[in-house]
């Protein structure tokens, strides 16, 4: 039914005016959908990037008993860990991080916090912590600070404490045992998330170990990189049966309210595409009458020379489809080209949200757009073009 | 009797009491009475009488456009009004060509597309149609104007496109409603000489409405029809 394609490609350009005043609405709506799409799309991913990157990286390990409560005495051996890691080709870095509960104490004020240690090296090649020191307030463990303590601003705020100035940490050791040691803070972090800042410090592995009374190869947790993020299902399964006796969880399993943000980003693209489109199908809608209702006479003679009234109804389908496909593909590529360049400078949305306040994503967003939205959009408008043909074919074969 | 008649396999169609009445606020019109008429193969017939007297109702009874209110059509035999609308619009593709006033062709084909387009929907191959269409382009004198599109023909070329189209699948007959009705006398008798040629040429029976002196004069056989009804039925030696 080569015929049947060609007449519905070629009445497109019948009316060259009209269809290129609906190619460019459709085209215009499905460039806002989908960039509106590309900017969530990198709100979500930045979002759960800043979690990896900052606070979980793709998948740690503890000791089974670990769980929330940071025990001391509930360490893993770093060889056995290590051992496995070696074994598991696609991990690319890992860092064997102490991790303890301390108070940290000024001569006004103490706060309570999770204490990590860390092996500098180590731990830059899985967190991006040491980036968010700005010049002029310390560094990752650079200086020549005796004992540094790196914390971020929030803390530093309430304590009323800034670079080397002295701080007492006190800790209990696997004896139960309490340790106050003194600090000096090294550098001064600020991530996205309040939450972390409020709660996190950092020490060097090296200044912890003395005071936790626990043997030299013990780690508490141990942060894993892995080369490609869709391999962390993978890496986990070969870890779990390698290290059955530790628990090794993903990044959205550490923080399953990742899993909720990543579904729920998904839903509520595909609402707001579907909602979007049917909006634009009911514009649509409109035209195709216009367009299908002139040419009754016509129709009507095809139906009288032997064209059935299915094939007729084909034809508006198809014709309909051309003219949608058309501007959908206009409107991505519009999209494709304005992520393309979004993408690399990234969208300052600071007037939405103030950087201080600290939701747990940055500021600046780069918007992206994945293969699986085009597929949605294409579906989707391809859907909601038969959908608008249904009246008119029902008003033109009456 | 019925079965008498319709085993004579020169006959194509056979009217039966054809009535067709439409309301026209309370009073009833009828625009085709009690028709009985019987056309044979090869035939090149005109039905003729003034305006309103029943002619396109008739070919439209005929053609299985519209059903009668009372009465049968039999076409090779067959009930036209015992089959289903689908049954019905394929019953026209493979067996009647239609010539109409106006609006005859599709404005975005060209005008070799648009005669091998009833050819097109009933499944016939590239080759056969081209080879087809060449033929009828060559018989209506437009072999030129293959690859333009209808928009740039005068109203007598549209038509002989028209009628090209409707015999390119070979139908049983054709149907024309007041083909010329449009065009200057030129054009007009352009159009009558290609569809008498066709009709010899090809053995296709023609069925057309006219009050056009001219068609008239070249029909073989006229069928006059008054408010609906055969008033007189001639036949010609031309």
């Amino acid at each position: 039914m080569k015929i049947i394609y060609k007449m519905a490609f070629r009445n497109i350009f019948r009316r060259k005016g009209r269809s290129s005043l609906l190619v460019t609405v459709i085209a215009i709506g499905v460039f806002a959908a989908s960039f509106a799409v590309s900017i969530a799309n990198g709100w979500s991913k930045g979002v759960y990037r800043e979690f990896i990157d900052m606070q979980t990286s793709y998948l740690q390990i503890h000791a089974n008993k670990f769980s929330n409560a940071n025990e001391v005495t509930e360490f893993m051996d770093k060889n056995v860990v290590q051992q496995a890691l070696d074994a598991v080709g696609e991990v690319d870095y890992a860092s064997y991080r102490l991790k303890t509960n301390a108070l940290l104490s000024t001569a006004n004020t103490s706060v309570g916090l999770t204490l990590i240690g860390v092996d500098r090296e180590e731990e830059m090649k899985v967190s991006s912590v040491y980036s968010t020191i700005e010049s002029g307030d310390g560094s990752f463990f650079e200086s020549d600070i005796v004992r540094p303590i790196i914390i971020s601003k929030r803390s530093a705020e309430r304590l009323n404490v800034d670079i080397k100035s002295r701080i007492i940490l006190s800790l209990q050791d696997s004896s139960g045992e309490i340790q106050r040691v003194m600090f000096r803070i090294g550098g001064l972090f600020q991530t996205n998330s309040k939450s972390f800042d409020n709660t996190t410090a950092f020490v060097q592995k090296s200044d912890l170990m003395p005071y936790l009374n626990i043997p030299g190869e013990a780690v508490h947790e141990v942060a894993i990189v892995v080369n490609d993020l869709r391999e962390c299902d993978n890496v986990k399964q070969k870890l779990s049966q390698l290290l059955p006796e530790y628990e090794i969880k993903k990044w959205d399993e550490i923080y399953p309210l990742m899993q909720l943000v990543n579904a729920w980003h998904g839903i509520a693209s595909f609402l707001f595409l579907l909602l979007f489109f049917i909006a634009l199908g009911l514009s649509t809608t409109n035209f195709m009458m216009m367009s299908v209702l002139e040419r009754k006479g016509e129709f009507r003679m095809l139906n009288k020379v032997g064209m059935s009234e299915n094939r007729i109804g084909l034809m508006i389908i198809i014709e309909t489809l051309f003219t949608t496909l058309i501007a959908t593909s206009i409107g991505l590529l519009l999209c494709v080209i304005a992520v393309s360049i979004s993408s690399k400078s990234g969208i300052d949305i600071t007037f939405l949200f103030d950087r201080k306040s600290g939701y747990g994503f940055g500021t600046v967003v780069y918007p992206m757009i994945d293969k699986i939205d085009f597929v949605h959009i294409f579906v989707l408008v391809s859907a909601i073009g038969i959908f608008t043909t249904i009246s008119p074919i029902k008003k033109v074969l009456k | 009797m019925n079965e008498l008649i319709d085993n004579d396999k020169s006959i194509i169609v056979r009217t039966e009491n054809l009535s067709k009445s439409f309301l026209d606020g309370k009073s009833v019109i009828k625009a085709t009475d009690r028709v009985n008429l019987t056309i044979t193969s090869g035939e090149f017939t005109a039905v003729v009488g003034p305006s309103g007297s029943g002619k396109t109702t008739l070919l439209n009874l005929i053609g299985g456009l519209t059903s009668p209110t009372s009465g049968k059509v039999f076409v090779k035999g067959k009930d036209i009004n015992q089959l289903t609308d689908k049954e019905l619009v394929n019953f026209r593709l493979h067996n009647i060509g239609f010539v109409f006033q106006l609006l005859n062709l599709i404005p975005v084909l060209t005008v070799e597309e648009n005669i091998g387009f009833v050819m097109e929907l009933q499944g016939a191959d590239k080759e056969q149609r081209i080879e087809r269409t060449a033929e009828l382009l060559e018989v209506i004198g437009m072999r030129d104007r293959a690859h333009s599109r209808p928009s740039s023909l005068s109203g007598g070329q549209k038509q002989r496109v028209a009628v090209a189209r409707a015999l390119a699948s070979k139908p049983l007959f054709i149907l024309a409603d007041e083909p010329t009705a449009n065009l200057d006398t030129e054009a007009a008798e352009t159009l009558l000489n290609t569809m008498l040629l066709l009709n010899e040429k090809e053995k296709i029976t023609f069925l057309f409405s006219t009050h056009d002196p001219r068609v008239m004069n070249k029909a073989r056989r006229l069928i006059t029809l008054e408010d609906g009804r055969i008033t007189k039925d001639e036949t010609y030696v031309r």
